[in-house]
């Protein structure tokens, strides 16, 4: 359906300049201007040279536009990964209490994934925001902190129940104050990874 | 020069700070491969180089109980023990300067 309606507009629009240009040719003879009727051969190949180059170059243009967006592509579906996972790991922790290795290996793989992101951006010959970038791996770091640093306890400190954070066979509960500082730390990384991608799509 | 791969020599998934929280923790390690390693590093006057690639991944009060837990617990000079340690990782660099920083905080602990 589009394409036909596509198809009479554009050939309407042709008969419209058609039109026009004829009657204008009619309406304006300038006198002392004379359009020559010979057609020198040299010229003719030029513009067949021209148009010929046009095309190859607006195809070779189109080309790599398509293979960068193509990149541009696969790097945005690691990303929406790196979102997926800072989801999933942020809706434990809201439940109050995550397995210890959960927590940890968390941490690892947002920062192997964010690490490999940026070395494939570079191979491609793609920038990407260095700032922004240790801004993420800052967030990280609090993070990992804000996940896993038990404090010092003693006995007395395991019967308490109101302990900010502490573990019991491997697995890490936290207080209500607690869960909502690391919920804060979840949305500043995931405010700086939106940034960080945004930047990166920006890109020419 | 001798070396601990902790995730050969220990667990792929270091666990809690103490014994008592959960398996693989902090302490278990410090007192079962980290601190008789050292100690011995440092009476040869040897580098012991700890690589910290591997596992799934170290919590804050793992790493904290293993290595500030050297002078806070084992009494370990602070100066003899940063000459000690060649610590190395490829995954997770940052580690290796929160590290030294547990350390360079358990001494500043010890010293008040």
């Amino acid at each position: 359906m589009r394409n036909k309606s596509i198809n009479k507009f554009q050939v309407i629009v042709l008969l419209v300049v058609v039109v026009i240009g004829f009657t204008l040719g009619r309406i304006f003879s300038v006198p002392g201007i004379e359009i020559d009727k010979q057609l020198n051969p040299i010229d003719i190949l030029s513009i067949g040279v021209t148009i010929i180059l046009t095309y190859f170059v607006s195809k070779i243009l189109d080309k790599e536009k398509a293979i960068s967006q193509f990149e541009k592509d696969l790097i945005n579906k690691r990303f929406f990964e790196l979102d997926e996972l800072v989801n999933t790991t942020k809706a434990q922790v809201l439940s109050r209490s995550i397995p210890l290795p959960t927590a940890t290996s968390f941490i690892k793989r947002f920062s192997l994934t964010l690490q490999n992101i940026c070395s494939v951006i570079e191979k491609i010959g793609l920038d990407y925001n260095k700032e922004q970038k240790e801004k993420l791996f800052i967030n990280i770091r609090d993070l990992r902190n804000a996940l896993t640093d038990t404090p010092f306890v003693n006995e007395d400190d395991l019967q308490n129940t109101n302990v900010p954070i502490s573990v019991r066979d491997s697995i890490i509960q936290y207080n209500t104050n607690t869960v909502a500082t690391i919920e804060n730390k979840f949305e500043e990384l995931k405010t700086n990874l939106f940034l960080f991608q945004l930047d990166f799509n920006r890109q020419q | 020069m001798p070396k601990i791969i902790i995730s050969k020599d220990f667990s792929d998934t270091p666990g809690p700070r103490y014994i008592k929280e959960g398996e693989f923790s902090g302490e278990l390690f410090r007192n079962e491969i980290l601190y008789p390693a050292v100690l011995d590093a440092i009476q040869k006057n040897e580098t012991l180089e700890i690589i910290l690639d591997g596992p799934a991944g170290y919590g804050t009060s793992f790493l904290e109980e293993s290595f500030g837990g050297l002078i806070r617990e084992n009494n370990l000079d602070y100066t003899k023990l940063v000459n000690c340690l060649i610590i190395t990782s490829n995954e997770e660099p940052y580690l290796i300067d929160d590290i030294k920083h547990y350390m360079k905080e358990a001494h500043a602990k010890q010293k008040h």
